[in-house]
């Protein structure tokens, strides 16, 4: 609802002098009914009375208006189909998503990237029996293109919900997902990559013996 | 179950929007184009409108819809060049015929046939010449029969307002109407 402000009402007060009988008038050239007072009323004032004139006068103009054509009535029904064809109702916009879950989804998946890089068997774990681990090169890039997905992560986390950084943080996540990430990750800036980031050293197996 | 509930909603509505969309746009194809889209957004959404906002939603639609082919309208109308009258009086332009606004057969039959097409057409001009939300207030009102307050809620309008534009827009568009119905040529109306 609009509210009155002074100069609405100024703009209405011109026509605001017999506000009170405008629902008689309009019930009149409706229906025919009025009230004596209403009757009173016109009788002695003539913006009322040429209010009932025009209402009754542009009833009359809409009245020829023709209805729907029965073929257009049947092309609707044609085109609406049965219960079954009904389309479901549209849904309503979805709430904004709560800013964790697209890191969390970002996070997961690259977790998911490494397991996708590592040989299968894993790398990672040592075949039983063997007392060394072996850092293979492939480890080794895993390891440095997971430093800086997660890098980019940080970033994105670091710089709030902006869509440039959603956007960035999505893509290394699909990427990811993918198989796809290293033309992507090696097109990230240097600039937000942490200075130790680089080189990452190859792992030496006899410095560090486990078993 | 919903397929007859919209077919009844259809029976109860489909006349006063038709005359609602004829009297915004003055082309039968265009308002028959109109109803059926307001319908079949109605058929997408039968769930979630109620039988007894059902005229008013539609009546909206139908209105929305109208608004957004006039606008188009005067697009392409800036586009293709000033209008120009025929004999009758009837408003052409040069890729038009008469046909393409109201058609005779629409209008009844009997000797007062061109007469009545005349009075449609002078309507839809005078209509077009009214003013939101005066058109769409006497629409609302005259063709659907709405209440005040149900219209004051669709127009977001205060109830007063709704009374007082209401006799302001009746004697508007009777000057309007009546003017058309006096102006000998339209040609240097653009």
């Amino acid at each position: 609802m609009s509210i009155h402000t002074p100069d609405n009402l100024r703009e209405l007060s011109p026509d605001s002098r017999c506000l009170q009988w405008l629902d008689g008038i309009d019930r009149l050239a409706r229906d025919g009914e009025a009230t004596p007072e209403l009757q009173a009323h016109l009788a002695g004032c003539t913006t009322c009375a040429q209010r009932l004139d025009d209402a009754r006068f542009t009833r009359e103009l809409l009245r020829p208006l023709p209805g729907l054509p029965a073929d257009a009535s049947a092309r609707i029904l044609a085109a609406v189909g049965g219960d079954a064809a009904r389309p479901a109702a549209p849904r309503r916009a979805p709430a904004p998503r709560r800013r964790w879950s697209s890191w969390a989804a970002v996070a997961a998946a690259a977790a998911a990237f490494v397991a996708l890089l590592l040989p299968a068997g894993g790398g990672v774990r040592p075949p039983a029996g063997d007392a060394v681990p072996v850092a293979s090169a492939e480890l080794d890039q895993a390891a440095r293109e997971l430093h800086i997905a997660m890098r980019v992560v940080g970033l994105a986390m670091a710089q709030g919900t902006s869509m440039a950084t959603r956007e960035m943080g999505g893509k290394v996540g699909s990427a990811v997902m993918q198989g796809t990430a290293k033309p992507l990750l090696e097109a990230v800036p240097p600039s937000i990559l942490p200075r130790r980031a680089q080189p990452v050293a190859p792992l030496d197996p006899q410095a560090h013996p486990r078993g | 179950m919903q397929r007859q509930r919209f077919e009844s909603l259809l029976r109860q509505h489909q006349d006063p929007l038709h005359r609602q969309a004829l009297a915004m746009l003055g082309d039968a194809d265009e308002a028959q184009d109109v109803v059926q889209d307001s319908y079949l957004k109605l058929w997408a959404r039968l769930d979630e409108v109620e039988d007894a906002t059902c005229r008013a939603w539609l009546a909206q639609v139908v209105r929305n819809g109208c608004l957004d082919r006039i606008r188009r309208q005067k697009v392409r109308r800036t586009a293709q060049g000033p209008v120009r009258s025929d004999r009758q009086g009837l408003m052409l332009r040069d890729d038009e015929s008469a046909e393409a606004t109201l058609e005779v057969s629409d209008l009844g039959t009997g000797v007062d046939r061109l007469h009545q097409q005349l009075d449609a057409q002078r309507l839809v001009a005078a209509m077009e010449e009214l003013k939101e939300p005066w058109r769409s207030i006497i629409l609302l009102r005259e063709v659907h029969d709405l209440p005040y307050e149900e219209i004051a809620t669709r127009l977001d309008l205060s109830l007063s307002a709704v009374k007082v534009y209401l006799h302001r827009a009746r004697r508007r568009l009777r000057e309007l109407f009546e003017d058309e119905a006096t102006a000998p040529a339209r040609g240097a109306r653009a």
